[in-house]
């Protein structure tokens, strides 16, 4: 996990999706606000998929929609880094060396695939009329499941016996908050 | 010594063997189970049977044909290590299945959902990533072989159970009536 190159943001993003644990070594850890602002996107774009399925059904009017890029962009600014950190501390106790700063930039950095698909999904939904929040949304989120295993995994030394839990209640949490979200 | 090393590594490779199955097992059997069940009877015991069938099926095949082929490619490397190597690179894949279990138990059973085949696609393929790196590990180097094997053989996974999907899923009703049909023939009931 030290910074020994500086790669861009776009590569870090497509490195992550593709290949999480090379993409780690050089991951944005001095520019953790950069990272942060991948996990906001891409729960910006998310929710707001969700919201405007629901507008073109016709349960939700205009309003929501609006309400949706809000939540979804408090959701990844926050609650995401929010979940590094509690993460951060589980693995203090099982005695990581990495800073928080670094977790939180890790952790926020494995949402960059559901940032890509959350693009495809805006596009497709808003060109093609598409209900994309569970196609490309969900899919999206799936997607970041990989990368969060393998960075709780460089965190803790290479251990399954924490990432793999401590991943599956993530999504857990996710899945069961956005659905929330979902039927406000 | 060299006998002596070889039998440490073996050892390590076994650490948790058992534990590594029961979750794989479980992975499976889960996935079966939230693939075949009816929405609306939930506990009809011909979908959970069939499910569990088709998941430890399923899932037995899709971990020997990885082993297979990273077996293949690898070689001197299985010679060296021993089998067991090869199998502990794709145990610890087959870890990766745990999340999107739970997220698929939690959409079908808590959620209500219907929609399945996204969560199986998505885990089968990260097993085979992660069967990957497990392997570049091992090896003290990511190699595309590796990768593009485990990859192609997930990928080739994932079309087998989306395309097998549609026909399992009508596979328990006809297996439940047929089941009846017999009863009522057993019973005297005739046709």
């Amino acid at each position: 996990m030290k910074n020994s190159a500086n790669p861009s943001l776009v590569r870090t993003i497509f490195g992550m999706m593709i290949n999480p644990a090379g993409a780690l070594k050089g991951a944005l850890s001095s520019k953790w606000y950069l990272s942060v602002m991948v996990s906001a996107l891409a729960f910006g774009l998310f929710f707001v998929q969700t919201g405007l399925d629901l507008y073109k059904t016709g349960q939700k009017d205009i309003s929501f929609v609006l309400l949706s890029v809000g939540a979804g962009v408090a959701y990844g600014l926050l609650v995401i880094p929010l979940l590094a950190g509690i993460i951060w501390l589980i693995l203090k106790v099982a005695k990581t060396e990495n800073s928080l700063m670094q977790a939180v930039s890790s952790f926020c950095l494995s949402y960059s695939g559901a940032l890509i698909y959350g693009v495809l999904g805006i596009a497709f939904s808003l060109i093609l009329g598409w209900k994309t929040s569970l196609a490309f949304g969900i899919t999206g989120v799936l997607w970041a499941i990989g990368p969060i295993i393998i960075t709780i995994r460089e965190l803790t030394g290479g251990k399954n016996s924490l990432s793999v839990p401590i991943a599956a209640l993530v999504s857990a949490v996710v899945l069961i908050s956005w659905s929330a979200f979902g039927n406000l | 010594m060299e006998e002596k090393i070889m039998q440490e590594t073996q050892l390590e490779y076994s650490k948790g063997k058992g534990l590594r199955k029961l979750v794989r097992l479980l992975c499976f059997m889960v996935i079966g189970v939230c693939a075949l069940i009816n929405p609306l009877d939930l506990l009809n015991l011909y979908n959970i049977g069939l499910g569990i069938i088709c998941g430890l099926l399923f899932g037995g095949l899709f971990r020997m044909f990885l082993k297979g082929f990273l077996g293949m490619l690898n070689g001197r490397f299985k010679k060296e290590q021993g089998k067991e190597a090869i199998r502990y690179a794709v145990d610890n894949g087959m870890l990766f299945l745990v999340p999107f279990t739970l997220m698929l138990a939690l959409a079908v059973f808590y959620l209500g959902w219907t929609m399945t085949i996204p969560f199986i696609s998505a885990g089968i393929m990260a097993v085979g990533t992660a069967s990957a790196i497990e392997m570049g590990k091992m090896q003290g180097k990511q190699k595309i072989k590796n990768t593009v094997a485990a990859s192609g053989v997930s990928f080739a996974f994932s079309f087998l159970w989306t395309v097998s999907f549609t026909y399992l899923s009508m596979a328990s009703s006809m297996i439940e009536g047929g089941i009846g049909l017999l009863r009522s023939l057993i019973g005297g009931g005739g046709l």
